[in-house]
């Protein structure tokens, strides 16, 4: 239903910092995993830290198509969160020989993740969140309003 | 006598004369009575979506939190929307009723 159109953008917002809020937790959890990935080959990789791609809703080949032949926009401009892709930063090595996975150097290599990079997604993610909310109570409310004419 | 109320109806059988008798069954879909059903069952339905996503919540088989208060949302709005509806229509009966003949 075309009124409820605003929503279900707010909505697909929602669910895309949901997942932003997700990944960064995921990447907050394991700040500190040095056995992540294990190769074919039994030697292990660190954590590597991820992040979420977000792209529109509007320009997929169905839209760029109904745009050329009629001239109009389908669907929702909504975002959506295509990929998780990870961060091919180096790896941080610490010198610790006593750690089971510390290579014949003497070095552990940690995960990417920069706690403080984190934080600041976390804020961000949770700061949209409350963006979309707020957006979508002011189109309740338009509605609401729109329902009082002439009352 | 009309005896329904019918929404205004495109000018397109100036354009196609030939598709009158088209028409006349398209008048029959939309009387008053079949907007209304239609617009009853579209409540319903958004009333029906909450209560299941209300019931998946309860069953924590839900993993959107928002996508259940935002069906909650749409099913209040819609049944508002259709109580005025609703209010209007009676009020307009009211006053027709009141007619002096």
């Amino acid at each position: 239903m075309s009124i409820f159109h605003g929503f279900n953008i707010n909505a697909s917002a929602l669910t895309a910092q949901r997942l932003r809020m997700d990944v960064t937790s995921a990447n907050i959890a394991n700040a500190h995993t040095t056995r992540a990935t294990i190769n074919e080959d039994g030697t292990v990789e660190p954590y590597r830290r991820r992040m979420v791609v977000l792209q529109s809703n509007g320009n997929d080949f169905k839209n760029y198509l109904q745009r050329a032949r009629f001239g109009t926009q389908q669907g929702n401009n909504g975002v959506r969160a295509t990929r998780i892709i990870e961060d091919q930063e180096p790896f941080k090595p610490v010198y610790d020989p006593a750690h089971p996975d510390a290579d014949e150097t003497g070095y552990v290599y940690y995960p990417n993740v920069d706690p403080l990079k984190e934080m600041v997604d976390m804020v961000s993610a949770t700061r949209s969140y409350e963006a979309n909310v707020t957006a979508l109570n002011a189109s309740k409310d338009m509605l609401l309003k729109a329902l009082e004419i002439g009352r | 006598m009309p005896n329904r109320i019918e929404t205004v109806q495109p000018v397109n059988s100036l354009k196609e004369p030939a598709k009158a008798n088209s028409k006349v069954q398209h008048e029959s879909d939309i009387s008053f009575a079949n907007v209304l059903k239609s617009a009853l069952n579209k409540v319903n339905e958004v009333e029906l979506e909450a209560d299941v996503k209300t019931e998946l919540l309860a069953n924590g088989q839900i993993d959107q939190l928002h996508d259940v208060m935002i069906s909650a949302q749409k099913a209040s709005l819609t049944v508002e929307t259709a109580v005025q509806i609703q209010q209007k229509v009676i009020d307009t009966y009211n006053e027709i009723m009141r007619m002096q003949i």
